[in-house]
C-alpha cells in the first residue's frame, strides 16, 4: 500500500507536472501562432505595398535612360549626377532647414499638449485627444485649400485684421510663402507629434508630479525634470515622425509655396513627371530615405545624449 | 487605458482610416464625369454618327485626360443610343498621367497637349494613329493637321487635335489698370507677388527669347542658343521671383485670381473668363504685343494600353466630326479644329481666328514653342533638357 502510495504519488506528481508542462508548452506555440498570424496580414500588406515596389524603386535607380524607357542596368551615373547636381544640394540644405524648423515647432506645441492632456485635464484626455485628432479628418488636400481661405488676400485673417483697422491692405505673403507651408504642415504634423508624447506620458505616474509639487516644485520645473526625461522615448520618435514626414513632403509647397519655396521633394516630382528621367528621380528618391535615416539616426542618438 | 478610452481610440483610427481613403479625389474616377467647362444645348445624333457605332456598341471607353476634352456632355446622346460607358479620369497632374499609362493601366483614350505631346510621343505613351480610318480628318485645318507637335520622330501621326486657343494672359482689368505690352514687363518690380505662371519653361523661355529677338517666333521649335539661353534664364529668373504662386491648371488660376490673391496668369485660356464670370468676377485677356499669345491645342490620342482600339478611332472620328466638334469649340470656349465646324459653331468658338490655321504651316500665334528635342537639336541650339534643367536651376535659385 506504502508502496503503491508512493509509485502512485510521483507517478501522479510527474503526471502533473509532465501535462502542465506540455499544456503550458502548446499554450505558448498557440500564443505565438496566433501572434505570427495576427502579424501575418500587416506584414503581407506592408511587403507587397511597401517593401516590393522599394526594391523595384531601388532597382531602377541603377537603370540606363534609353529614349525615356529606364532598362534594367548596373550604372552608379544616376547616383552621380544626383549627387554632384548643385540644385539638390541647394534644395536639399532648404528642406533640411524647412523640416528642423517645424520639427521644433511642432515639438514645441505637441509637448504641452500631451502634458495637458495627461496631468491637466486627465478625466477628459481621451475627448480631448479625440479633438486633436480631429484635425486629420478633413483629408490632406481639403485641408490645403482650407488653408488657401484663411491665409489669402480675402481670407479670414486678413479681412479681421483689416476689420479691425490693424492693416489697410491685406497682407500678401500670407500666402504663397513658407509661412503658409509651414502652417499647413504643422497643423498636419502635430497629431502626429502628439501622439508618441501622449503614449509615452502614459507611463508616467502622476504621484511622481505630485510628489514633485509637494516638494515645491512648480509646474513647469516638474515637467521639465521629470516628465520630459520620463518621456523622452516619445518625444525621439515624434521627432522622427515629424522631420521625417516632411523631408519628403512635395505637395503642399506645390499648393500654399510660392515660386521660392519648393523643396527636394518637387526635385522627385520633375524627374518623374516633366523630364521623364525616372532612374535620377528613383536615385534621388533612394538618396533621401537613406539621408533620412542617417538625419533620423543622428537627431535620436543626440537628443538620447542630451538627456542622458 | 479604459474600456471607454480604447472605443474611442479604435473609432478615431477607423475615422483617420476613412479620412486618408477619401484623400485620392484628384485621381477619382467617374462615370461620364461633369465637364470642366460650361455647357450648351443637349448634342444631337447624325445619321453618319449612327452608323459608325457599332465597333463601340456596349463598350466602356477608359478615358484619361483633362475634364470636359472627352466629349462628356458632347456625344452624351450618341452614348446613350449606343449603350456606351465612358470612365474619365484625370489623375491630378502630368506627371502622374504619364507614370499611370506607363505602369500598364488601361485606357482607351488619352489626351494629348501640345506642349507635353512631344515629349508623351517619344515617351511611347500613344500608339501611332492611322488617319485613314478617321472620316474627319481631311476636314481639319491644315495648320493643325500638318502641325509637326502631333507627330513622332518617326513622322507619323500620335495625336488628333478637338480644340486649340491663341493663349492669351488672362488678368482682371479692376486690379490691372494698364495691362503689360511686354513679357519683360513682369520683371518690375510693381509686379511683384501678383501674377501666377505655369511651372513649364515652354513658353515662358520662348516669349523671352522673341522678345529679345532671339528667335523671330516663326515656325515650330524655338531655336536659341547656349549664349542666349544664359540671357533669357537670368530674365526668366527675375519674372519667377516677382511671380507670386505657380498655377496647377487654368481652373486653379482662375480660382487664384478670383480669391483676390493675384491679379494676372501667364499663360491662361479665354474659358478661364466664363468660369470667373460664374463666381461673380470679371476677367480680361490680352496679348504681349512682340510674341503675341502661346497657341495651344488639346487633343485625343490612343494610349499603348488601350483596350478597345477600334471604338477608340470611332470616338475621336466623332470628336472631331462637324457638329460635335462645334459643340466642343463651344463648351470649351476653344477654336474648332473642324473647318466646317467653325461655320455652325457658337459665339464661344467664334472669338478665335481661324486664318491662323487655315494654311499649312502654322502662323505666329500658333506654334509649338518648345526648343528642339535631344536628338533634334541642329548644332549649338539648346534643347528641351537645356530648357527643362535652366529651369530647374532657377526655380531652386529663385
Amino acid at each position: 500500500m506504502t508502496e503503491s502510495l508512493s509509485r502512485r504519488g510521483p507517478r501522479r506528481k510527474r503526471s502533473r507536472r509532465g501535462t502542465s508542462g506540455e499544456v503550458l508548452v502548446a499554450i505558448d506555440r498557440r500564443r505565438k501562432v496566433a501572434a505570427w498570424l495576427q502579424l501575418l496580414p500587416g506584414s503581407a500588406y506592408f511587403t507587397l505595398l511597401f517593401l516590393v515596389p522599394l526594391a523595384g524603386l531601388a532597382a531602377m535607380s541603377f537603370f540606363r535612360l534609353v529614349d525615356f524607357d529606364p532598362v534594367p542596368a548596373f550604372v552608379l551615373s544616376n547616383y552621380a549626377e544626383v549627387l554632384t547636381t548643385s540644385i539638390h544640394v541647394r534644395l536639399g540644405l532648404r528642406t533640411i532647414q524647412v523640416a528642423g524648423i517645424l520639427t521644433v515647432i511642432v515639438l514645441l506645441v505637441s509637448f504641452p499638449c500631451a502634458y495637458v492632456l495627461n496631468f491637466v485635464f486627465r478625466a477628459k484626455r481621451q475627448l480631448l485627444y479625440f479633438l486633436i485628432l480631429v484635425s486629420l479628418f478633413g483629408g490632406y488636400i481639403v485641408r490645403i485649400y482650407a488653408w488657401r481661405s484663411i491665409l489669402g488676400r480675402q481670407g479670414v485673417i486678413n479681412q479681421t485684421l483689416i476689420g479691425m483697422g490693424i492693416i489697410e491692405e491685406p497682407i500678401r505673403y500670407l500666402l504663397n510663402s513658407m509661412f503658409a507651408v509651414g502652417a499647413s504642415l504643422v497643423n498636419f504634423l502635430i497629431p502626429l507629434g502628439v501622439l508618441p508624447i501622449y503614449a509615452a506620458m502614459q507611463n508616467v505616474s502622476p504621484h511622481v508630479i505630485e510628489a514633485a509639487r509637494d516638494l515645491g516644485a512648480s509646474r513647469i520645473r516638474a515637467a521639465r525634470q521629470i516628465v520630459l526625461p520620463l518621456s523622452m522615448r516619445g518625444v525621439r520618435a515624434a521627432t522622427a515622425f515629424v522631420f521625417i514626414a516632411t523631408l519628403g513632403e512635395w505637395v503642399t509647397p506645390r499648393l500654399l509655396g510660392g515660386t521660392k519655396d519648393l523643396l527636394i521633394g518637387n526635385r522627385i516630382e520633375f524627374y518623374f513627371g516633366q523630364s521623364l528621367e525616372w532612374p535620377q528621380g528613383a536615385a534621388l528618391a533612394m538618396t533621401l530615405m537613406v539621408a533620412m535615416g542617417v538625419f533620423a539616426y543622428i537627431i535620436i542618438s543626440l537628443m538620447k545624449r542630451l538627456t542622458r | 487605458m479604459s474600456i471607454r478610452g480604447r472605443v474611442l481610440v479604435t473609432l478615431a483610427a477607423l475615422a483617420l482610416v476613412v479620412a486618408a481613403c477619401g484623400e485620392d479625389e484628384p485621381a477619382a474616377t467617374t462615370a461620364a464625369a461633369t465637364t470642366a467647362a460650361p455647357t450648351t444645348a443637349a448634342p444631337t445624333t447624325t445619321e453618319a454618327m449612327a452608323e459608325a457605332m457599332s465597333a463601340c456598341e456596349g463598350a466602356t471607353l477608359s478615358f484619361i485626360g483633362l475634364d470636359g476634352e472627352a466629349g462628356e456632355t458632347e456625344l452624351q446622346a450618341w452614348r446613350d443610343e449606343n449603350g456606351v460607358a465612358l470612365e474619365t479620369n484625370w489623375p491630378g497632374s502630368w506627371p502622374q498621367f504619364v507614370a499611370a499609362i506607363k505602369v500598364g493601366d488601361v485606357y482607351d483614350l488619352a489626351t494629348i497637349a501640345y506642349h507635353v505631346g512631344p515629349r508623351h510621343i517619344e515617351a511611347g505613351l500613344f500608339q501611332p494613329i492611322d488617319t485613314s480610318r478617321l472620316e474627319n480628318w481631311d476636314k481639319m485645318f491644315p495648320g493643325l493637321r500638318e502641325n509637326s507637335s502631333l507627330r513622332g520622330a518617326d513622322g507619323q501621326v500620335y495625336g488628333v487635335p478637338i480644340a486649340w486657343g491663341d493663349g492669351p494672359y488672362i488678368y482682371h482689368p479692376g486690379r490691372v489698370a494698364n495691362p503689360p505690352q511686354s513679357i519683360t514687363e513682369l520683371m518690375e518690380p510693381e509686379w511683384e507677388g501678383r501674377f501666377t505662371i505655369f511651372d513649364s519653361p515652354t513658353l515662358v523661355f520662348s516669349m523671352l527669347a522673341i522678345a529679345n529677338g532671339f528667335d523671330d517666333g516663326v515656325g515650330d521649335r524655338t531655336n536659341i542658343d547656349a549664349d542666349q539661353l544664359e540671357v533669357v534664364k537670368e530674365q526668366a529668373l527675375q519674372i519667377l521671383r516677382n511671380a507670386s504662386a505657380f498655377a496647377n491648371g487654368y481652373r486653379d488660376a482662375t480660382d487664384i485670381m478670383v480669391a483676390g490673391d493675384s491679379d494676372l496668369n501667364v499663360n491662361g485660356w479665354e474659358a478661364m473668363l466664363t468660369w470667373a464670370e460664374e463666381q461673380g468676377e470679371t476677367l480680361d485677356f490680352a496679348f504681349f504685343e512682340e510674341s503675341g499669345g502661346g497657341g495651344w491645342w488639346d487633343g485625343l490620342a490612343i494610349p499603348v494600353t488601350a483596350d478597345d482600339v477600334d471604338c477608340a478611332y470611332e470616338y475621336i472620328d466623332l470628336m472631331i466630326s462637324d457638329e460635335i466638334n462645334a459643340q466642343v469649340g463651344e463648351n470649351l470656349v476653344s477654336g474648332v479644329v473642324n473647318s466646317n465646324s467653325a461655320e455652325i459653331a457658337g459665339p464661344g468658338a467664334q472669338i478665335y481666328d481661324y486664318d491662323l490655321v487655315r494654311t499649312d504651316t502654322s502662323a505666329v500665334s500658333f506654334r509649338n514653342a518648345q526648343p528642339p528635342e535631344d536628338d533634334e537639336a541642329p548644332e549649338g541650339i539648346t534643347s528641351i533638357s537645356d530648357w527643362l534643367d535652366a529651369w530647374e536651376e532657377i526655380k531652386a535659385e529663385a
